[in-house]
């Protein structure tokens, strides 16, 4: 079987602001600056790989702004808006329900907005994209 | 998995590989790589035709895992017991057409069954040899005939394919190869139907590269014509070939000969919208079908098409000898409705006695009727089920000779006149689907018409008719000619 585990993994995520800031988000030890308040950014993998998101630079007791009400109006967050491998995207319900964060302070959390200090393990344990996205197709 | 069509053990070049992709369930050859074929070397360039689906059908009708494999291509569910096997198959598919070392590989989707595989193939192929230059076109790339496809503009994007022809191929890929790419057609929206002039042009379709003996039944596919000469409301064929365009009745028999002694086959089936479109050509045709056939008893030429009934006249039975002695073995007829005001209404203006007068010389002569009927047209209702039911009842004479396919209740697809009129007609669209729609004024709602057509299918095999459970008209009739019906 020849080998196809080598696959462009591309990533978009949408950046929320508070208090004139924003998440400190490193991909693979990256940090990802946001333009115009996100960022599309490409990475070259080795099935298999994963692929780490951090979050970090939240105060949860700041950085969540309420109205009297107790409707956020304010809120520091990255989300998550698409992820493809080799331009396969995975799909809205792998972004919407299979995506966990594990937060710094010990929960683990299924959602692709990450309004928390934590770390997304994104697990591709197949070896090439063939396999890897219709894996996830069929979770 | 080893492709036939694909080996290469002489390590021969070729610019262009052209090919169809699984899944499309056809026991015959599709058509449009050998009628490409031909079209490409005009251009100039080396060609290799082949029809890989043909090869992946046979396979997979055999394999002890059909379903899981059938998942893969319908719905993209990789089986953990298939999952290599598969893997597997799309590799050995663009290792095997790469070792031509093609400048352009062309794949033909006949329907949107095959963009998991010409997306995975293509894929593959990228991965092997980035620099090679994939197309594709068929009617397979869209969902419906018309508008965007989301399907090959993502490809597009991500660069998975470089080209997308739309519509009529045969001169948008000419030009293409001729490098002008800005012709309409390539990646683009709008396409230019193939004028009559350029269609009877068109070079016969070369099979060469094609493996026969991977085929139930020695078949080939002939094209006569475009388009159509109704205009049926519901028909989303001539919202896009709006023109009908036919090729001479000797051109079609000068192709027959030609590929009778080429390949030494002589079963055709026509795969226009209608085979008696023209009836000065049809006539022409069926003659000289019926002289050569009665030249030639032991190679008579036979062959199975779309036909359309008219209102019957003196010559009606006269044509139908000409059918016959023609070698015509199965038609198929879009009836739409058994009531005749329905049939009024939708624009087939012919009557019941018509039907009945054609039934007869079909039964008289025994050529198969697939009668191709839509359940619950717009003014549809329950007293012209119960008319359907009474026709049915009252013509079980003819049942041998009938195979009836009752469709999958209306749908009102882009483009048609029945989208561009629904309102006026009193029909609300309820949801996107292409059934979604009710008419309140006689009670017609999905629920009630999908009803009628479990009722009408159930009532009509309960009388001993054959009925079509598959939906795909062109799949029923070439089960038809190969005698799996």
């Amino acid at each position: 079987m020849t080998k196809f585990n080598r696959c462009k993994f591309k990533l978009s995520l949408v950046f929320g602001k508070c208090n004139n800031k924003y998440m400190t988000v490193k991909v693979n030890n990256l940090i990802q600056k946001p333009l115009d308040g996100r960022v599309d950014m490409e990475l070259d993998l080795v099935l298999p790989e994963n692929v780490v998101i951090k979050t970090s630079g939240k105060n949860l007791k700041y950085d969540t702004k309420m109205n009297s009400k107790g409707e956020i109006i304010e809120d520091l967050y990255v989300k998550i808006e698409s992820i493809s491998l080799d331009g396969f995207p995975l799909g809205e319900r792998y972004i919407h329900q299979l995506i966990t964060i594990n937060t710094d302070d010990g929960n683990h959390v299924s959602t692709s907005y990450l309004g928390f200090n934590g770390e997304v393990v994104l697990e591709f344990a197949e070896d090439n994209a063939f396999f890897q996205v219709l894996k996830i197709k069929n979770l | 998995m080893k492709f036939k069509c694909l080996k290469n053990p002489g390590k021969k070049t070729v610019d262009f590989v052209i090919t169809t992709v699984p899944w499309t369930d056809s026991s015959i050859p599709l058509m449009a790589p050998a009628s490409l074929k031909p079209v490409i070397e005009k251009a100039g360039f080396s060609c290799l035709a082949v029809d890989i689906n043909a090869e992946v059908y046979a396979w997979t009708k055999a394999h002890p895992q059909q379903k899981l494999l059938l998942d893969f291509f319908f719905d993209e569910q990789l089986h953990d017991e298939t999952r290599y096997e598969t893997y597997d198959m799309f590799e050995s598919m663009a290792l095997q057409i790469l070792s031509f070392k093609p400048k352009f590989v062309g794949l033909s989707l006949f329907s949107y069954v095959c963009q998991s595989s010409a997306k995975w193939l293509a894929w593959f192929i990228k991965k092997l040899d980035p620099e090679c230059k994939i197309l594709i076109g068929g009617a397979g790339c869209l969902y419906t005939f018309t508008g965007r496809s989301k399907f090959t503009e993502e490809l597009l994007k991500e660069g998975i394919i470089d080209y997308h022809i739309r519509g009529d191929g045969e001169h948008a890929l000419y030009e293409f190869l001729k490098n002008n790419k800005d012709y309409v057609g390539i990646n683009s929206l709008e396409w230019r139907q193939l004028p009559m002039d350029e269609m009877r042009l068109l070079p016969t379709p070369d099979y060469e590269n094609y493996h026969f003996d991977l085929y139930e039944k020695q078949v080939l596919p002939l094209l006569g014509s475009r388009g159509c000469v109704r205009k049926c409301t519901f028909c989303d064929y001539i919202a896009n070939w709006k023109k009908f365009t036919w090729r001479t009745a000797d051109d079609i028999f000068s192709e027959m000969k030609k590929q009778y002694d080429t390949y030494g086959i002589r079963y055709f089936k026509f795969q226009d919208s209608l085979t008696n479109g023209n009836m000065i050509e049809f006539i022409k045709l069926t003659k000289l079908l019926s002289d050569y056939n009665k030249a030639n008893p032991d190679k008579s030429f036979r062959w199975s098409g779309y036909y359309i009934f008219r209102e019957h006249n003196s010559r009606t039975e006269y044509e139908w000898q000409l059918v016959k002695d023609s070698g015509a073995e199965n038609l198929s007829v879009g009836i739409e409705d058994l009531n005749q005001h329905i049939r009024y209404s939708i624009g087939k203006k012919f009557s019941d006695e018509a039907i009945d007068v054609h039934l007869e010389y079909a039964y008289k002569h025994k050529i198969k009727l697939q009668l191709l009927n839509i359940v619950g047209y717009v003014n549809e209702t329950e007293k012209d089920i119960d008319y359907i039911k009474k026709w049915l009842r009252n013509h079980t004479k003819y049942k041998d000779i009938l195979h009836l396919q009752w469709g999958g209740t209306l749908g009102i697809f882009p483009n048609t006149w029945l989208e561009k009129n629904f309102k006026s007609l009193g029909v609300e669209k309820i949801n996107s689907q292409p059934q979604g729609w009710v008419n309140r004024s006689i009670g017609s709602t999905p629920a009630k018409r999908s009803r009628w057509a479990r009722e009408i299918t159930k009532f009509s095999k309960d009388l001993g008719y054959r009925v079509a459970d598959d939906l795909d008209n062109h799949y029923v009739l070439e089960m038809l000619i190969n005698d799996k019906i």
